[in-house]
């Protein structure tokens, strides 16, 4: 990945932990500059050390609760001011009730409002603000969806919702953007998270139940196994792929 | 005499496709209760159920709400955050509600039955002008398969149409140039969503379900 992203900005949502966390990382290997748009800058900080040590220069460490009205804006904004421009949106943060189960019939709508705040609202008005940024440099989006997004879920109705919601954003703003020359993608991972962490101490079961259905034989890795991925769609090398969803989950999910 | 038939509820039968969809259902000679809006939350929706179905058992509920409106394109630089709510947010909103509607309906009748949602293709495909309504109707999509997952133990059955966007606007679709075939190009969207429920009301139907069913006549031919 080296120098893939050399002279480019690149500004990642959720970045504290999980998938954002390794996109940040391994955007900094490709020589990116990283902007780590977090709801708690503290839960940033070793991110941000890690990228001061590996990346071409230091992080900016944005303050951004994507549930307020402004705040996506306001870490785009910030970015720009920093780097001098943009060239990628990863939108990998989700909403802290993403990864607790739901009784679909009785469950608070409240929930579903809190999800696709994150997931949809929050990409929406992210996007808006990058447009003309991303415009001048061709730049790319990226959301972070989910294979539930594709197959649906019984636990996690909503989460299934918001992620498949995502891809209908990114098919639709592929379109919409490419004749700006944005590509507008979306990653499908399935990795070792914080979220996934904590349905295994849930439900212990479900751990080997899904190691056994990838056909790698293993979780993947946030960093080593999914970020690449993910800096692949943001650099040249994907410039003629946009509208679309790439599923990294060691061939766990073959169906699309 | 022959048993009355059972109801198949249409939500969202102001819209010019749910309005369609109830039509053509009556044609079937299916029993249809249409339910105009949903702006109240699933609580007042199964009243309106229950009531329009008068003591008939209800098999079938259709979710067919694709207001006019939301389908006229705009860029997302021009979408206000209010905007947004009311093209992406709200639709799904009446969706849950209804979702959650027919599970208290379906159970409470202790049959099974089968679920529809509508759900535009411009969710599929991704159009210019459309992300507030692609995200709505793939989340919606969503709502189908997890929903299907869930309710299957219920012998409930639950499943995405996907007609085309101007299926949902009235007046003849705009033609343009094919660069592929369609098999049917002039099937009528809401019949085809017609004869699918019927289809899939019926005593002997398959255990057809989390799928999602072209209503194009065979222009997508997804996956």
């Amino acid at each position: 990945m080296t120098g893939r992203l050399a002279g480019r900005v690149v500004l990642v949502t959720g970045a504290g932990s999980g998938i954002g966390r390794g996109v940040a990382l391994a955007a900094a290997d490709a020589r990116a500059s990283v902007a780590l748009a977090v709801r708690r800058p503290e839960a940033a900080a070793d991110v941000a050390a890690e990228i001061d040590r590996r990346g071409p220069t230091p992080a900016l460490v944005a303050g951004c609760d994507l549930t307020s009205a402004g705040a996506a804006a306001a870490a785009v904004a910030a970015t720009v001011e920093r780097f001098g421009r943009l060239d990628a949106v990863v939108h990998s943060a989700a909403s802290n009730s993403s990864s607790q189960p739901v009784e679909l019939e009785t469950a608070d709508l409240g929930l579903w409002d809190e999800q696709r705040t994150i997931a949809l609202d929050a990409a929406a008005e992210l996007a808006r603000a990058a447009h003309r940024h991303l415009r001048a440099t061709r730049g790319a989006v990226l959301l972070m969806t989910s294979p539930a997004g594709i197959a649906g879920s019984d636990r996690l109705p909503f989460y299934a919702m918001a992620k498949g919601g995502q891809r209908g954003f990114v098919k639709a703003l592929a379109h919409e953007w490419g004749p700006d020359g944005i590509r507008v993608n979306a990653l499908a991972p399935l990795a070792l998270s914080p979220a996934l962490e904590s349905a295994f101490a849930a439900e212990p079961a479900l751990e080997p139940a899904l190691t056994g259905r990838i056909a790698l034989g293993r979780l993947g890795d946030a960093e080593l196994d999914v970020a690449p991925a993910a800096v692949f769609l943001c650099s040249d090398d994907a410039r003629y792929v946009t509208g679309q969803t790439l599923v990294v989950s060691g061939g766990r999910y073959t169906a699309l | 005499m022959s048993p009355s038939p059972p109801v198949i509820v249409v939500v969202g039968a102001q819209t010019h496709l749910g309005g369609r969809v109830a039509g053509c259902l009556a044609a079937r000679g299916a029993a249809v209760v249409a339910v105009s809006g949903v702006e109240a939350g699933p609580g007042p929706l199964v009243t309106a159920i229950v009531e329009g179905a008068a003591g008939r058992r209800v098999a079938a509920v259709v979710h067919a709400e694709v207001d006019e409106a939301l389908c006229a394109p705009r860029p997302l630089v021009e979408t206000t955050a209010e905007d947004w709510r009311e093209r992406c947010a709200r639709p799904v909103a009446s969706a849950l509600w209804t979702a959650n509607a027919a599970y208290t309906v379906l159970t409470g009748e202790g049959r099974g039955g089968t679920v529809g949602f509508v759900c535009p293709s411009v969710g599929l495909t991704g159009a210019t002008g459309h992300v507030a309504l692609a995200s709505a109707a793939e989340s919606v999509r969503l709502l189908a398969k997890s929903a299907a997952r869930r309710w299957g133990r219920h012998r409930i059955t639950v499943n995405a149409f996907a007609p085309p966007l101007a299926a949902c606007l009235p007046g003849p679709a705009t033609q343009t140039a094919e660069v592929n075939a369609t098999a049917f190009p002039d099937v009528d969207a809401a019949d085809e969503i017609a004869a699918l429920v019927t289809t899939l009301v019926a005593p002997d139907a398959p255990h057809l379900t989390g799928a999602t069913l072209g209503t194009d006549g065979g222009e997508l031919m997804l996956p």
